[in-house]
């Protein structure tokens, strides 16, 4: 900072040295404010109340929690669910050809059905090389599917670093955002089983 | 007797360590007021300034002091109606002069005339000046600065001189150079 100011800053500095107008600090200069600076300042001890009432417990911390979690385990079993049967059925398609789909529906048909009639034993000996690959293909990827959701660890793993999270920003998902969620988790069921048909 | 002059609301844009503090001070102490440091953390440039409380600030009438809060815009509120005749250096202003800035801090820059204050307000960037300051302050020191100069700032009405100084002041071989620029020039 040794260094020569520029002449423009030098300038400034000689500005300032001019005298300003004395003021009265508001709180003397009016008995009746008239400004708006206590509004302000009432505001912000509302503000500060109205945070302080709207404090977080650790049941709707929990609860907001498990809202987040629910939405993104839903949309990650929709998801993962339609991924891995467009997958399966590109494969069927692709190994046994065009009919394969309508094909292995039959066979479900029939698998079931002797399941029920307690002569899956004898049926299944009747099933021909492909027509056991495409049962155990189906098979596959009704295993798969069923284990996308979150198990309870998947959820409790997530859930502790999102409970420290939202402490940490101050609160739980606000009562609008919690209905956006629950709404989504319930109308988005629906629409992705619409679209996905 | 000299003539009067009219408030000032300066700007001290520039890097750490660039010297915008010492200029602060420099200007607030040839201005010859009392001195109010407003400051999120305890800057150790301001070690020779008395730590007060947002709770005192009525019974300040003379002396450098400093205000360490984390609510500036309680302290603002508090100097705005306690205090006058002062020299207010806002310190690492980008917390809390933001551009969703809250209603106290803009009523105390917008009203610092009604008090006979002359602020100076400290940014890293010009980008973190809020639009309503790039059109509200009276000079800027500018430093050197970390800003993309080719991405123009439309919110300085006065950017093509603006970029075009601290150009120049990124070439000076000094650190510490700096250049004042009017909100008009």
């Amino acid at each position: 900072m040794e260094n020569k100011l520029h002449d423009s800053v030098e300038l400034l500095f000689k500005e300032v040295q001019q005298p300003t107008d004395d003021r009265e600090p508001q709180a003397e200069a009016s008995a009746n404010n008239t400004s708006d600076e206590p509004l302000i300042e009432k505001e912000i001890i509302n503000k500060k109340e109205e945070q302080a009432t709207h404090e977080v417990s650790p049941e709707m911390l929990d609860s907001s929690c498990d809202l987040g979690i629910g939405l993104a385990d839903f949309f990650q079993t929709s998801v993962f669910t339609w991924l891995v049967n467009s997958k399966k059925n590109k494969k069927l398609i692709s190994l046994y050809g065009e009919g394969a789909l309508d094909k292995l529906e039959h066979l479900i048909n029939e698998q079931d059905a002797g399941k029920n009639n307690k002569l899956q034993h004898a049926i299944l000996r009747e099933f021909s090389p492909d027509e056991m690959g495409m049962l155990r293909l189906a098979k596959e990827v009704n295993k798969i599917v069923d284990d996308l959701p979150f198990t309870d660890s998947e959820k409790e793993a997530i859930k502790v670093p999102l409970m420290a999270l939202l402490k940490e920003s101050g609160g739980s998902l606000s009562p609008q955002w919690a209905l956006t969620f629950a709404a989504l988790q319930i109308f988005g069921s629906r629409a992705l089983q619409t679209l996905t048909l | 007797m000299s003539e009067k002059r009219l408030n000032k609301c300066f700007l001290a844009v520039g890097r750490k360590g660039t010297g915008k503090t010492t200029i602060a001070q420099k200007l607030a102490q040839v201005s010859g007021k009392k001195i109010c440091v407003v400051d999120t953390d305890d800057h150790p440039s301001y070690d020779a300034y008395e730590l007060w409380k947002i709770s005192d600030l009525h019974d300040w009438k003379t002396g450098n002091i400093k205000i360490v809060t984390s609510e500036p815009e309680a302290a603002l509120i508090a100097i705005n109606k306690n205090c006058s005749n002062a020299f207010i250096i806002l310190e690492d202003a980008a917390k809390y002069v933001t551009a969703n800035v809250q209603r106290g801090v803009k009523s105390f820059i917008i009203d610092h005339r009604k008090r006979n204050f002359d602020l100076i307000i400290m940014f890293h960037f010009l980008g973190d000046v809020p639009p309503y300051l790039a059109k509200q302050y009276d000079s800027m020191l500018l430093f050197k600065t970390g800003d993309n100069l080719d991405n123009p700032q439309k919110k300085f009405a006065n950017w093509h001189t603006i970029s075009e100084k601290a150009k120049r002041i990124l070439t000076n071989t000094s650190f510490n150079y700096c250049e004042k620029i009017n909100v008009d020039e």
